[in-house]
């Protein structure tokens, strides 16, 4: 996978070098807005990762353009800036996911595992099988191995979210603002996903059938088709 | 900049002052013409009228004679001449010698004049402006009667000379005025500029001086000092903050610093990745913490947000379905009594404080049973939360609210802190008041009662 990295302090473009390469991506460097709308639109890559602020054409402003351009590469964008208005700025200015500095490996990581999979599901699918699971989006029902799961709609709502990123791990924070519409720092350290994730766990798991809910330490959770690959 | 503003200011004002007397002082002088012409129309009504009282045109030659010779010698401004219809003069049928060519004083009937005019009419003939009405006599006499302005026209010079010069005396007063006027305003507006100016040298400390007067400067100057009042409130607070922070976060830095240091002295073994990741999961609470400081500020900065009509038994219950799986896991029962509280305001932070205070409740209950969620209108819309938890003791109340207080020994426990701080802050973002008292007072755990409740001025 190509990775397009724009970000003009040497530091945090190395490290995020390392942590992109790390999973075998290959990374291109760009070192301000300028050069990186010329390569984004002069080469294929599979993500951008951005910085919002930066000299010589910000990550907005450069993701303006691409779009105008009718670059549609999914986009993350990197800030310092992580107030709900900044987000709301950023994704419209066709960011397709925006991140607060600092932030976990594992977060960028599975910010960008989402990215790559939202281009691949069709929102609009009816039915989302992983391995035995099968979902029906449209009576918002779910079977396991045939038979129906008791969810309640929150419990759906969450099945379907890790569904549709099956085999990536989704972190807390993505479930908390993707299901619950909830921010991680409206109340640090309440277990709400962990809780969460064990109830639908007791409902989905069988001692008869093989783990498909697994928790990926130190990244968050991960819905996975025992018999894929 | 300013000079301008001076200088079209004074222009404007002397312009609009001098216009105004301008135009008086010419309907003065119009109004002046008129009253003359009326009072010569009434003179030459008066003449006519006599004239037309006397039988016989040599009574009225005589008559006429009279008048033409105290004119001469007095000089009245009466215009005659008598004349045949012909246009001769009636005293040439005797064929006397030495008689003048018109009987009058004036050279010639004026061309186009009929023989009898009625009403007044301003003509213009030998050299003179005149109001003239004329008359026939008998069958063939005509006779011109009128009054010329020569007798008026020194008069009305000199009262258009005094009407100019008060017009240039007014233009004179009015840029004077202009001049005041503005001088005064300016010099309170640049008093106020200079003092605005001088802030940034002397602190937030001095104030503007707001005079007796009432006016709009002083209210000016009162909003400039409530402003900087607020201001410097907010940088009180903000030292204060700033400085709590920096003795919060040197805390959980200190061992992080110690573990580093040693692990970086030269006869240090290498580092065991549960070390790092130890050492990791610090920083992470730091950042936590940075985090939580920053949701704050940014509840507590206000700012845009988008404020509509809700029911916060709505949220209530979203936020209850959200917290209901972690209080069973601790055997805790959240029970609703919710009733309809509508009111305005940013449904995702109202519902993070019901959270808020869920979550404190949940966290120091600490043992199995109820938590009470009620929302309902009590002269204004309320949320409450009641817990059988420890409560807060009376000394730590007014504490409670403020970032990062934990009681000692709750420090252990997860989150930052900042719980209550957030929903203080929430709840005075939409004027709201927070009260945290006992649920049951006196109890061996009194439990709390927190309560969100609006003045009744905000619901819907």
């Amino acid at each position: 996978m190509r990775v397009l990295l724009v970000e003009d302090e040497k530091a945090t473009a190395a490290g995020l070098r390392a942590i992109l390469e790390g999973e075998g991506w290959s990374v291109a460097l760009a070192e301000n807005g300028e050069d990186g709308l010329k390569m984004a639109v002069a080469e294929i890559f599979d993500v951008i990762v951005a910085d919002r602020t930066m000299p010589q054409r910000d990550g907005l402003s450069m993701l303006q353009a691409l779009r105008q351009e009718g670059v549609v590469t999914p986009t993350l964008v990197l800030s310092a800036l992580g107030a709900p208005e900044h987000r709301v700025a950023g994704l419209e200015s066709g960011a397709d996911d925006y991140l607060a500095k600092p932030f976990d490996a594992a977060e960028l990581l599975a910010r960008i595992g989402a990215l790559i999979r939202r281009t691949k599901y069709n929102a609009h699918e009816k039915v989302l099988i992983v391995g035995d699971l099968h979902i029906r989006t449209d009576s918002k029902t779910a079977l396991r191995a045939g038979s129906p799961l008791n969810l309640t709609p929150k419990e759906f709502q969450l099945l379907l979210f890790l569904a549709r990123h099956a085999g990536d791990a989704v972190t807390q924070r993505m479930i908390l603002e993707n299901v619950f519409d909830w921010r991680a720092e409206a109340d640090p350290g309440a277990p709400i996903v962990p809780v969460a994730i064990s109830r639908l766990r007791a409902k989905l798991e069988r001692p008869s059938l093989p783990e498909i809910l697994k928790t990926v330490r130190g990244k968050g959770y991960r819905l996975i088709d025992p018999h894929a690959g | 900049m300013r000079r301008s503003v001076f200088a079209r200011m004074v222009l404007t004002v002397s312009l609009v002052f001098a216009l105004g007397i301008g135009v008086t002082l010419g309907l003065v002088y119009l109004l002046m013409n008129r009253q003359i012409e009326t009072l010569l129309a009434e003179q030459i009504a008066a003449d006519i009228a006599q004239f037309n009282r006397i039988k016989g045109a040599q009574e009225l030659m005589r008559v006429l004679t009279l008048r033409l010779q105290s004119e001469r010698s007095a000089g009245g401004g009466t215009v005659l001449l008598l004349q045949t219809k012909a246009g001769e003069n009636p005293m040439r049928r005797a064929n006397l010698a030495g008689v003048p060519e018109n009987f009058g004083n004036i050279d010639a009937w004026p061309a186009g004049l009929p023989e009898s005019v009625a009403r007044p009419r301003l003509i213009w003939a030998a050299n003179r402006r005149m109001l003239v009405r004329t008359m026939t006599h008998g069958a063939d006499l005509r006779l011109l009667v009128g009054r010329d302005f020569s007798a008026w026209s020194s008069f009305r010079d000199r009262l258009a000379a005094t009407l100019l010069a008060l017009l240039g005396l007014a233009i004179v007063f009015a840029a004077l005025g202009g001049l005041l006027v503005s001088r005064r305003l300016l010099f309170r507006l640049n008093s106020i500029n200079r003092f605005c100016a001088g802030i940034e040298e002397s602190g937030l400390g001095e104030r503007l001086p707001v005079a007796a007067q009432h006016d709009e400067f002083d209210a000016l100057c009162g909003a400039i000092n409530g402003m900087l009042d607020r201001i410097a409130e907010l940088a009180r607070l903000n030292r204060i903050a700033t400085d709590q922070i920096a003795h919060d976060m040197r805390t959980p830095l200190t061992p992080v610093m110690v573990s580093l240091d040693r692990l970086s002295q030269p006869d240090a073994a290498p580092p065991d990745r549960d070390t790092l990741a130890g050492l990791a999961e610090d920083l992470r609470r730091l950042r936590g913490m940075f985090g939580s400081m920053l949701e704050l500020s940014r509840i507590e900065a206000g700012g845009r947000r988008a404020e509509t009509a809700l029911d916060l038994a709505e949220l209530a219950r979203d936020t209850a379905e959200m917290y209901r799986p972690w209080a069973e896991t601790c055997g805790i029962e959240i029970v609703e009594q919710l009733e309809p509280a509508p009111m305005r305001g940013a449904p995702m932070l109202l519902r993070q404080a019901i959270g808020n205070l869920l979550s404190n409740a949940l966290r120091y209950q600490e043992e199995a049973g109820q938590i009470l969620l009620r929302t309902g209108s009590d002269r204004g819309s309320f949320a409450e939360v009641l817990d059988h938890g420890p409560g807060i003791p009376t000394e730590d109340l007014p504490r409670v609210t403020q970032r990062l207080f934990r009681r000692a020994e709750h420090r252990h426990m997860d989150g930052h802190g900042m719980g209550l701080a957030f929903v203080d802050a929430i709840a005075k973002a939409h004027g709201m008041v927070l009260t945290l008292s006992p649920h049951h007072p006196g109890a061996d755990r009194p439990g709390l009662k927190a309560r969100l409740h609006a003045p009744s001025q905000r619901p819907v």
